[in-house]
C-alpha cells in the first residue's frame, strides 16, 4: 500500500471517530509527516473538489431501482450533472443480473451505468461482465473503508438494525443486542425475524458470542444451529419488508429484526418503535458498468460526479439511505446523518455484510435457510 | 395460394392470440421447463435432490393439502350462494352477482395486506371477539395455516361462485316443476333433481379452484408467517434468493406432474367427462 493511501486510511479513520486524536497524531508521525501538517491534511480531506474534469458530450443510460429512490437521485444527481456537463441522462429500470448476462453476451449493452447491490457486482465481475472504474476519473479519496472496489463505487449503503416496542420495552428496559434478541425469559415478547439468510445468520452468530469483526467467512452450521435452537420463539417470518410497518404498527410482535429505513420510518412517525444501531448490519449498493458499455466514458463522468461530498449530502437529505463519501455526512445536518447506517456515529457500531463472501455462498445457504423455515 | 380447408380457414381468426401465445407464452415456459431437465447428470442430480430431501415432500404435500381444503371449503360456503343466486329475483340476482364479483377489482396484493391489518391480535376481529368477551385473549388468526385459508378462500370464492352459477342457471325450471307435480317434497327435488343437474358446476368449479389454488404464492407467502410454504414460494425463492433456475423448473415439473396425475386419478374416480358434459 502507497504512502498516499496509507495517510488516507488514517485520516479517514480520525474522521469516522474509530481512533483518537492521538493515536492519529502517533501514526501519522509515524508515517513521516509533520504534526504541524496534520490539520492541513484533514482540512484537504474535507473539502478536496473532485479532480475529474467531467465536461463531455452525448449521453449516459443509467439504470436504477425507481420511485421516491430515483426521483432523489434526479434531483442530486443526474439533473445537476446534465447542467454541468452537456451530457445528456436517461433514466431507467430495474437492475437485474440476468439482463445484464443477457446484453454482454449479445454485444447489445442498453445500460451504461447501473446501480447494483453488493452480490449483483461481484457475480458479474465473476463472469467478466464489468468494466474497471477507472480511478483516474472518480476521486476515490474520501470515499469510506468497503465503500468503493475494483469495479464501482458505492450508490448506497442501506442497514439492518433490531427495532423493539417502547411499549413493551420502556426506555432504560430496551434490548440491546441480538443476544438480548434471542433472550426469551429476559425479554418476554413476540419475536418476528425477515424471511431471508441475509443478515439472519450474522445476527445469530453475534448473539452466539461472535465478535463482530470476526464474522466472515460465516460458521454456517453454527449460525443453523443456533437459530434452530431458537426458532420457537420467533412468531413470525415475514417475507416483505413493506410488512414492517404493520407488524409493529398493529403490535403483532415486539421485537423485529428489520431494515433500518423501515424502522426509521416508523420511529419518525410517531409509533411507539425504537431501534439500535448496536450490532447492525449494513450493505453496500455500487455503481457498476457492463462491459462494452455503449458511453462507458460518461458512465465514468457520472461515477465521479456522484462521488462529490456536496451531490450526496443533498441526497441523502432527500432519501434516508448512506452515502459512500465519508464527507457528504459532516455537510449534511447531524439530524439528518443520526439516520443514516453509514454515518461516522453509527456505522462504529455496525458490521459491514461481505458480499464477497455470500456471493460465493449464497445458493447453499439459501437452499438450507429454505429448508430450516420451512421444514 | 388460398387455404382449402374448412376447419383451419376456421381457425384464421384466432391466429393473431395463438401467435401471441406461442411467442409470450409457450416458447417462455418450454425454456424455462427445459432448464429443469438440461445438463445431464446435473438433471439427475436435481431429481435426485428434490426425492431426497424430506423438505420437498412435506411442501408437495403442504400445497396439496391447502389446495383440496380451500376447494372443500369454497364449494361449501358457495354452493348454497349460487342457489340463492339462481333462484332470486331477477335484479337482486343482479345485485348480489356484483357483489360475487367486487373482490376481483382489487389486487390479489391489496387483499393479503388488508387481511394481514384485520385479522391481526390488534386487528378489528380481534378487537371485536375481545369486546364481546368471546375470548379472554388474541386468537391467532394469521401468520399460520388458518391466515393462509382464510386469505385463499376469500381470493378463489367467486371463481367456485361463478362455476356454480353458470350450471345451475342452465338447469331447466320445468324439471324441478314436474318433480314437484308428481309429489316430490322441496329436498326431495332438491336432492334427486337440482343437486344430481349441479354437478358439473361442482366438478368443473373444484378443477379450476384445485388446479389455481396449487400455484399461490403471494398470499401463503404473507399471511403464512413463514410457517406455511408452497411449491410456488419455493420456486420463487429458487428463482430470486438462490438464483437456481435448474432447481426451480425442476421443482415446476414436479408440480405440474403431481398435479397432472391427480387429475388423471380423479377423472377416473368422478368421471369428470360426463360430469362436464362431453358425450
Amino acid at each position: 500500500m502507497g504512502i498516499n493511501r496509507r495517510v488516507d486510511r488514517l485520516v479517514e479513520q480520525y474522521y469516522l471517530g474509530r481512533i483518537s486524536r492521538r493515536t492519529f497524531v502517533r501514526r501519522a508521525c509515524g508515517l513521516g509527516l509533520s504534526a504541524a501538517a496534520l490539520p492541513g491534511l484533514v482540512g484537504e480531506f474535507l473539502t478536496s473538489p473532485a479532480r475529474a474534469q467531467t465536461k463531455g458530450t452525448g449521453e449516459v443510460v443509467v439504470c436504477t431501482w425507481g420511485g421516491s429512490y430515483a426521483d432523489a437521485q434526479k434531483k442530486a444527481f443526474f439533473d445537476p450533472f446534465e447542467q454541468e456537463t452537456g451530457i445528456r441522462v436517461r433514466v431507467t429500470g430495474i437492475p437485474d443480473v440476468a439482463k445484464i448476462r443477457a446484453m454482454v453476451s449479445t454485444n447489445n449493452v442498453e445500460w451504461d451505468l447501473v446501480d447494483a447491490e453488493g452480490e449483483m457486482m461481484i457475480v458479474l465481475a465473476h463472469d467478466g461482465m464489468l468494466e474497471r472504474a477507472d480511478y483516474s476519473v472518480i476521486d476515490r479519496k474520501g470515499l469510506m473503508r468497503g465503500s468503493s472496489s475494483d469495479w464501482g463505487v458505492g450508490s448506497v449503503s442501506y442497514g439492518y438494525a433490531m427495532g423493539w416496542s417502547t411499549k413493551a420495552y420502556p426506555q432504560g428496559r430496551e434490548p440491546k443486542t441480538w443476544a438480548d434478541f434471542f433472550n426469551a425469559q429476559g425479554f418476554p415478547g413476540r419475536r418476528a425475524m425477515y424471511n431471508q439468510p441475509i443478515p439472519a445468520l450474522e445476527f445469530a452468530l453475534i448473539a452466539d458470542g461472535v465478535a463482530m469483526d470476526k464474522l466472515y467467512p460465516l460458521d454456517v452450521p453454527r449460525a443453523f444451529k443456533y437459530l434452530r435452537d431458537h426458532k420457537a420463539m420467533v412468531n413470525i417470518w415475514y417475507k416483505e419488508t413493506t410488512q414492517i410497518p404493520t407488524l409493529m404498527r398493529g403490535q403483532e410482535v415486539d421485537l423485529i429484526e428489520g431494515t433500518s429505513g423501515r424502522l426509521t420510518e416508523l420511529k419518525r412517525s410517531g409509533a411507539p418503535v425504537d431501534f439500535t444501531w448496536n450490532q447492525g448490519a449494513w450493505l453496500q449498493s455500487y455503481w457498476i458498468v457492463p462491459k462494452g458499455a455503449k458511453n462507458r466514458d460518461n458512465a465514468m463522468k457520472l461515477m465521479a460526479y456522484y462521488t462529490r461530498p456536496q451531490n450526496e449530502a443533498k441526497f441523502a437529505e432527500l432519501f434516508a439511505s448512506g452515502v459512500p463519501n465519508a464527507k457528504a455526512y459532516a455537510l449534511m445536518p447531524k439530524a439528518a446523518a443520526d439516520l443514516l447506517p453509514t454515518a461516522p456515529q453509527n456505522v462504529v457500531h455496525e458490521f459491514q455484510v461481505d458480499s464477497a463472501w455470500w456471493a460465493q455462498n449464497l445458493d447453499a445457504v439459501t437452499k438450507q435457510w429454505l429448508a430450516f423455515v420451512g421444514g | 395460394m388460398s387455404i382449402r380447408s374448412p376447419l383451419l380457414r376456421g381457425l384464421l381468426p384466432l391466429v393473431p392470440l395463438l401467435g401471441f401465445l406461442l411467442i409470450f407464452f409457450v416458447y417462455p415456459t418450454c425454456r424455462m421447463l427445459l432448464l429443469g431437465v438440461s445438463g445431464g447428470p446435473a438433471a439427475a442430480a436435481r431429481f435426485h435432490e428434490l426425492w431426497a430431501a424430506p423438505l420437498y415432500r412435506h411442501v408437495l404435500a403442504e400445497t396439496f393439502r391447502i389446495s383440496i381444503g380451500v376447494t372443500v371449503a369454497c364449494l361449501l360456503l358457495g354452493y348454497p350462494v349460487a342457489y340463492t343466486l339462481t333462484f332470486a329475483p331477477p335484479r337482486r340476482a343482479n345485485l348480489l352477482l356484483v357483489l360475487v364479483i367486487t373482490p376481483f377489482w382489487i389486487s390479489i396484493l391489496g387483499r393479503s395486506f388488508t387481511w394481514m391489518v384485520l385479522l391481526q391480535r390488534a386487528g378489528v376481529v380481534n378487537q371485536v371477539l375481545l369486546a364481546l368477551h368471546l375470548v379472554r385473549a388474541p386468537v391467532p388468526l394469521v401468520y399460520n395455516l388458518l391466515g393462509v385459508y382464510i386469505g385463499m378462500i376469500h381470493i378463489l370464492l367467486p371463481f367456485m361462485i361463478l362455476s356454480l352459477y353458470a350450471v345451475m342457471r342452465a338447469i331447466e325450471p320445468s324439471l324441478l316443476r314436474a318433480a314437484e307435480n308428481l309429489g316430490a317434497s322441496d329436498w326431495q327435488t332438491f336432492r334427486r333433481v337440482f343437486f344430481p343437474l349441479s354437478l358439473p358446476g361442482v366438478a368443473a368449479g373444484s378443477l379450476i379452484l384445485f388446479v389455481v389454488g396449487l400455484g399461490f404464492f403471494i398470499t401463503p407467502a404473507l399471511l403464512g408467517g413463514g410457517k406455511v410454504t408452497t411449491v410456488a414460494m419455493l420456486i420463487e425463492a429458487y428463482i430470486h434468493q438462490a438464483f437456481d433456475w435448474g432447481l426451480a423448473s425442476a421443482l415446476a415439473l414436479v408440480l405440474i406432474a403431481a398435479t397432472v396425475l391427480v387429475l388423471v386419478a380423479y377423472n377416473r374416480l368422478l368421471t369428470v367427462d360426463r360430469m362436464l358434459g362431453a358425450r
